[in-house]
């Protein structure tokens, strides 16, 4: 290992704490210490120098000190604030050195500086004792002070770090079985470290394992599943999986049919989960419907689709489905949500009356999924939008996406799968973009003019800027040229349009991220969880469950043009995604390793349309034609209550799917068991109950199965024929009667799930 | 049945509202007399549908009309051809005639009667048959089936869609196309064509669609409002057919006011940006946006200090675009680099934006370039909305002399200005007409849009005024894009309607030139409440006066002296006369109009005792510098009116002649 030297001039930062005597005294020490420290020098049994960089910030990070929850904050923690993460050394230098006239640090008795006497709760510390005498942090940062607080982080002749890599990159692993994990960093002056000590290592999920952060070492729990343990020093990442099978044996998987199988099936294979068995046509009918086109089957294609006996039968639906118009509904309601299509916060004012706008986006990105436009082209149009919303109806998406901040995040997460978020103010802590990336995406948005015409019929104009593309650096005020994720800057002009550029970029078929945000966003749709999950914070430290099948699937949809329908067509026909959402003895607790279908509640608009279906009933929303059903609706303006409101119909504000409220509730409950809502809908005068009690050529087995078919695209059984008719004979055959069979119906489990 | 005029005017926002206010009216009118916000104004009529709003050449058919203050009216068409006898058993009826000869296009109808004349709707005159809609073709199996080629009329249904279906042929193009804006009407069309198997084909939102099939088919249409508004006011006529059978409508474009020359040069490739086309000054091209991310270039040779006007005119004819020119010298080493060179970047040139008299936003960019040097230069034009390829993207680059000149365009002033719709503050949108009673002075609102760098002051008169009518000298001052011009009637002027014309005379180049005016009337009445709906305006088929026989203004008032000079910074004071018969009323919130910044003028009464007032101008809160100017005053004066057979309070809108201010620098101390 080379021993750090201490620079000839050594440099001390700026002083600018606001403490006169810390400026003025500190000057007067720190040379004497230098003294000292090159009195040492003439030795030739020298001892190394700390380095402030590479040794003393990593062990902040390690102990926590600089988290987010601690002194890592904006704000700082009771009056010390260190950066984030310890991506700004030279702030914390400034911190711990100068900052309160010196006073956390003493190098003529290291042991009385604050700063260990706070860590080791020697002196009363809100955060605990993170330190511990005699451990490598706490003797490094001893070791730093009593060396006077060497400063390299301006040294040019500092290694740099290059890389960390962390081994064993991943392996199967036994129950409560142990590995050492052993952090190598690559300096630049060519050395390979052992950096395991001032590394930080994360579980993920937790409670899956145990990490001594010391040694390194990983005790796998009991629970089967993969763990990722991320381990972080300074600005760089690096990960290790652990796998621990279940181990039950596979005596038999449902057969392959297409690339999605193999995988999926190995994988199941390799960690010993059995599957579950194929879904019914049932439940192959209602699930592939409701995902496909966000409506449950009618009774008659149901009838129609169990008595088929054909063998394709199932990819002749999915064809179907997807060539109808509820495709483009369905798929169009979840990018209108993800786009940002929303009306304005204030009622009565002109942020409020994007109708025209909103209505005409909608539609654009309905047009779009209905007649397949390829994903590249909807995203290069939609990122190059220009002139007015009414004759261009993507430029909608910059009136609600409407600073640089808003479209690079925007941009980010919904086409890259990629939350930069953080990069806007540091070093993004889980991942290798920097605040230089951020900005440099941003670049590409730089020239967007937006204008709010006066003429409201054009509603919003989208122009561009002629000035040269570049964004300002918050923190450095440097100007940043376009690049995209570290890509080479393209060299743009006045008269170009960066966003082109860009759009450019990402459809690139080299491009490693566009295609797999896709279809990972695509595969969570359709398997509730995501390939990557969540699907839209795709990174080094959040790795797929799958990375071949990603890898694969990327590859098929770039083949493919981007066609979406083609994805869709791929994934709803493999046997993977026909499976029984019941577990078998071994994959209850699974989550994982897509094991068996992993039911879901319908979302709320699902939820409303099928109580009108069943109940025979529709809605009536404000500038839409009759009939329209909650899956068309165009903005959030119709969020006002009811299943829409407490069932969580994402109200726009974000491009992500987590909006989207998809837990249960009390509220949701009592909404339908309670609610004028569903009563009103039981009891319409033009409805199923109403019709059925007035309908005396059908037997009530006849109607009892048209329930179930309608509900549950299956037909009932005789116990349930049973039950009900018994319920109806009570009430008289009367309209009450009815009522109280359809709402044990759509309050009950199997109809709010899709399974 | 419409309520009795007295009781409207001011106190009526919106014409549906009008009924179910009147017993409240009332109770209002009797407890609260003294408050002039309640005071009725005069009737005026005001037409909101007429309908049918077309009809085929050579037809008769029964016309409605519907609207407020219609009584013993006649009807008034912009063309001879279309004619109208009332229906004697309902005064809202008309057989209406349209003369084989008639040519096809569109039309202004005016209601004629003792109210005076009122706003202009469209009347469409197609040489097809025409149908109308079936009310319940409301789904697709109730689609209503039409033979092409035809024009079918119809109504938007609120939350509905209007089915149609039609045998098509393999390989006939066919075209429908949706009139509706272009006729006045509310509605905002939107169609969608369907297959047999329900498969949608092609939709559109206000913009014709085009079809060819590949077999013969039976197809369907769907129609409905954008935002499935509808009513009576969302009109429409949809026009269907094969190209060739359908009208060549010339398109409709008010904002391109000097028509550029049918004989450019058609572009040449290459001229792109690496390789610009030589060009020689002055010059006319036409070219296209065409493909993606066009840009075109043209080169040519400027002496220094020479002056061009550069015009671009695509977005005004209805093009999707928003050009941008940029005029840079070819070696810009020489002049420097990108920072320092001469680079002149010309973009939009709207002109009264989002006004709702006259709305002349575009995207066009217009400007005055002048070499700053000898040298060879570059034009280069883009479309900045450029970013699909489509064939609809045309534009006309003209590069000329100064040549100056100004177009006007000109608008009833309705008692409360209709503003510019920029804030939610609560302008109110009224329709007006040109009404003048015995002894009114009515005020017109003038716009001009002055062409490369034209500045003088334009003096405002009018021509075929009838007796009794006449129009006092005003301006629009230097520089000035707006100003009034007051129409007076005397007290003996007689009933009349017709044609006039609103001019401006202007030095230009040393000579007098006269530009006649325009008519813009805004469409529909509206509030700023109204979210979904801008204020809309359009020009109009004529120019039309009325003069109303009854009753009379008694009072108008005389600003003495009618003209002064003072000096910029100056206080000016002038004396305000009540001028006719002797007045019971006195006129209140007299203030001065005409130039901006007077919106927040004090107000002033003129006492009917000794019928005289003081106004003191501040022309340095007014910021007004060295030039002519024209202003004038108005106010409110109540009289007691017989309307209807009732006597009826009513506040009159009491206008004063022009006053002439020539502002003159102040003397050096």
């Amino acid at each position: 290992m080379n021993t750090p030297k201490v620079p000839p001039h050594r440099t001390f930062p700026r002083i600018c704490g606001l403490f006169p005597p810390a400026r003025f005294v500190l000057p007067l020490i720190l040379p004497v210490l230098a003294a000292v420290t090159h009195a040492a020098e003439a030795e030739p049994q020298q001892e190394a120098l700390v380095s402030f960089v590479n040794e003393v910030v990593p062990v902040l990070t390690k102990q926590g000190c600089n988290g987010g929850t601690c002194h890592g904050k904006a704000t700082g923690q009771n009056g010390f604030k260190l950066s984030l993460f310890g991506f700004e050394p030279d702030e914390d230098f400034e911190h711990l050195v100068y900052e309160q006239r010196g006073r956390r640090l003493t190098p003529s008795a290291p042991e009385e500086s604050l700063l260990l006497t706070k860590g080791a709760a020697v002196l009363p510390h809100g955060g605990g004792r993170q330190l511990e005498p005699g451990t490598p942090p706490y003797e490094t940062l001893k070791k730093w002070i009593s060396q006077g607080m060497p400063n390299d982080i301006t040294d040019p002749n500092r290694p740099k770090l290059l890389s960390i890599n962390v081994l064993p990159g991943a392996r199967l692993m036994k129950a409560g079985e142990s590995q050492k994990l052993r952090v190598e960093g690559a300096f630049s002056d060519g050395r390979i470290q052992d950096v395991t000590h001032y590394a930080s290592l994360e579980p993920n999920p937790k409670g899956m394992a145990m990490i001594d952060e010391h040694s390194g070492t990983l005790t796998m729990g009991t629970r089967p599943g993969s763990v990722t343990v991320m381990a972080r020093y300074q600005d760089k990442v690096s990960i290790f999986r652990a796998t621990l099978p279940l181990g039950a044996p596979i005596k038999q998987l449902p057969p392959e049919k297409n690339f999605v199988d193999t995988a999926i099936f190995a994988r199941l294979k390799e960690v010993g989960i059995p599957a579950s068995g194929l879904c019914d046509d049932s439940t192959f009918l209602r699930r592939v419907t409701l995902d496909l086109t966000g409506r449950l089957p009618s009774a008659d294609e149901a009838r129609a689709f169990l008595a088929d006996t054909t063998p394709d039968k199932r990819s002749k639906k999915t064809d179907a489905l997807l060539s109808s118009a509820e495709y483009a509904d369905a798929f169009a309601n979840y990018w209108s949500s993800l786009l940002r299509n929303r009306r304005g916060d204030i009622p009565d004012t002109r942020d409020a009356s994007h109708i025209h706008g909103n209505f005409a986006f909608h539609g654009w990105i309905r047009e779009s999924i209905y007649h397949n436009k390829p994903y590249d082209q909807f995203v290069r149009e939609l990122l190059t939008a220009t002139g007015q919303s009414a004759d261009s109806p993507e430029v909608t998406w910059y009136r609600q996406v409407g600073t640089t901040i808003q479209q690079t995040e925007d941009t980010a997460q919904l086409f890259l799968g990629a939350r930069i978020q953080c990069a806007q103010c540091h070093h993004h802590p889980y991942e290798q973009w920097s605040q230089r990336d951020y900005y440099a995406l941003g670049a590409y948005f730089s020239q967007v003019n937006r204008i709010v015409s006066p003429n409201r019929m054009a509603e919003f104009v989208v122009a561009l800027k002629r000035t040269t593309p570049e964004a300002t650096h918050k923190k450095t005020g440097e100007k940043v040229a376009p690049s995209a994720m570290g890509t080479p800057a393209p060299g743009l002009s006045p008269d170009d349009d960066a966003r082109a550029a860009l759009a450019e970029w990402l459809a690139d078929r080299s491009n490693p991220f566009f295609a797999k945000a896709l279809v990972n966003r695509y595969w969570k749709v359709l398997f509730n969880r995501g390939l990557v999950d969540p699907e839209d914070d795709m990174r080094e430290t959040n790795p797929p469950s799958h990375p071949e099948l990603l890898d694969q699937l990327a590859t098929n949809f770039i083949q493919s043009g981007y066609d979406l329908k083609h994805l869709l067509r791929v994934l709803v026909s493999s046997n993977a995604y026909q499976l029984d959402s019941a577990p078998n003895a071994h994959n209850a607790g699974e989550g994982q390793y897509f094991s068996r279908y992993y039911a879901r509640r319908l979302s709320a608009e699902q939820l409303l349309d099928a109580v009108n279906s069943v109940a025979g009933t529709k809605d009536n929303w404000a500038n839409q034609p009759a009939n329209t059903r909650a899956v068309q609706l165009p903005d959030n303006s119709y969020n006002t209550g009811g299943i829409l409101r407490e069932f969580g119909r994402p109200d726009a504000s974000t491009a992500c799917t987590c909006e989207r409220q998809v837990n249960a509730s009390l509220g949701q409950s009592l909404l339908l068991a309670t609610s004028s809502q569903i009563q009103e809908k039981l009891g319409s005068g033009s409805g199923t109950a109403r019709r059925f009690a007035s309908d005396s050529a059908r037997s009530p087995e006849q109607k009892i199965e048209e329930v179930y078919l309608s509900a549950f695209s299956r037909p009932p059984s005789a116990a349930e024929i049973e039950t009900a008719k018994t319920h109806i004979q009570k009430g008289g055959g009367q309209q009450q009667a009815w009522e109280d069979i359809l709402w044990a119906v759509v309050s009950g489990g199997e109809f709010l799930i899709n399974h | 049945m419409s309520p009795p005029a007295k009781l409207q005017g001011n106190l009526t926002a919106h014409p549906a509202h009008r009924s179910s206010f009147l017993p409240q009216i009332g109770l209002c009118l009797l407890a609260t007399a003294s408050l002039s916000r309640l005071w009725a104004q005069l009737p005026e009529p005001r037409l909101s549908v007429v309908s049918p709003q077309g009809g085929a050449q050579g037809t008769t058919f029964e016309f409605v009309v519907s609207g407020t203050d219609l009584e013993e009216s006649s009807l008034r068409f912009s063309h001879q051809g279309i004619s109208a006898t009332p229906n004697p058993k309902d005064p809202k009826k008309f057989n209406l005639t349209v003369a084989k000869e008639t040519p096809a296009g569109l039309y202004d109808v005016r209601v004629l009667g003792k109210n005076g004349v009122s706003n202009p709707r469209r009347f469409e005159v197609s040489g097809l048959s025409e149908q109308n809609a079936v009310q319940n073709a409301t789904t697709r199996e109730q689609a209503q089936q039409v033979v092409l080629p035809c024009v079918i009329r119809g109504t938007a249904q609120k939350q509905q869609v209007q089915w149609f279906c039609f045998e098509a042929k393999h390989g006939a193009e066919f075209f429908f196309d949706c009139h509706a804006a272009v006729l006045d009407s509310r509605m905002d069309p939107h169609l969608a064509l369907f297959d047999s198997e329900g498969t949608l084909l092609v939709q559109s939102r206000n913009k014709p669609i085009q079809w060819t099939p590949s077999k013969d088919a039976k197809l369907w249409i769907a129609l409905r409002d954008f935002i499935n508004n509808g009513g009576p006011e969302h009109y429409y006529r949809l026009y269907a057919g094969q190209p060739d059978q359908l009208p060549k409508a010339a398109p409709d474009t008010p904002l391109v006011l000097w028509p550029p020359a049918a004989s450019a040069l058609p572009e040449s490739e290459p001229n792109d940006p690496a390789r610009p086309a030589n060009i020689t000054l002055p010059v006319e091209i036409r070219g296209e946006f065409y493909p993606e991310r066009d840009a075109d270039s043209f080169q040519f040779m400027a002496k220094k200090g020479e002056v061009w006007w550069m015009e671009v005119t695509s977005n005004r004819t209805g093009a999707p675009t928003n050009p941008r020119l940029v005029i840079e010298p070819m070696d810009k080493a020489a002049t420097g680099s990108e920072e320092t060179a001469q680079v002149l970047v010309l973009e939009d040139s709207p002109w009264f934006p989002g006004d709702p008299d006259f709305d002349g936003q575009h995207f066009d960019p217009i400007g005055r370039f002048e070499a700053k040097q000898d040298g060879v230069y570059k034009i280069t034009l883009r479309d900045l909305n450029n970013n699909i390829t489509s064939h609809n993207r045309h534009y006309h680059l003209s590069i000329r002399k100064p040549s100056p000149d100004f177009a006007l365009t000109c608008a009833v002033l309705p008692p409360t200005p209709n503003k510019p719709f920029k804030t939610f503050s609560g302008p109110l949108i009224t329709v007006r007409a040109a009404n003048l009673h015995p002894g009114q002075v009515l005020p017109l609102r003038v716009m001009a849009v002055r062409r490369d760098g034209f500045e003088d002051a334009i003096r405002l008169t009018a021509s075929n005024l009838p007796a009794g009518v006449s129009a006092d000298p005003c301006l629009i001052g230097t520089k000035q894009n707006e100003g009034t011009l007051l129409l007076r009637a005397s007290p003996e002027a007689q009933p009349w309607s017709g044609n006039f014309q609103v001019e401006g005379i202007a030095l230009v180049n040393g000579q007098a030139v006269i530009r006649g005016g325009r008519m813009s009337s805004p469409l529909w009445e509206s509030t700023v409440t109204e979210f979904v709906e801008p204020p809309r305006s359009r020009i109009c088929s004529e120019t039309v006066l009325a003069v109303v026989s009854a009753p009379a203004f008694p009072n108008s008032i005389r600003c003495e002296p009618s003209s002064l000079e003072s000096t910029v910074g100056a206080k000016i004071k002038v004396t305000l006369q009540m001028e006719g018969q002797p007045a019971d009323t006195p006129i209140t919130s007299v203030k001065p109009f005409g130039i901006q910044d007077l919106d927040k003028a004090k107000g002033v009464e003129i006492p009917a005792m000794d019928g005289k007032a003081e106004y003191e101008l501040d022309l340095a809160s007014l910021k007004l510098s060295a030039g002519e100017f024209t202003i004038w005053f108005r106010g409110e004066q109540k009289v007691k009116r017989d309307l209807h057979g009732k006597p009826t309070d009513m506040t009159l809108s009491v206008c004063s002649n022009p006053l002439q201010i020539n502002i003159k620098e102040a003397p050096k101390k």
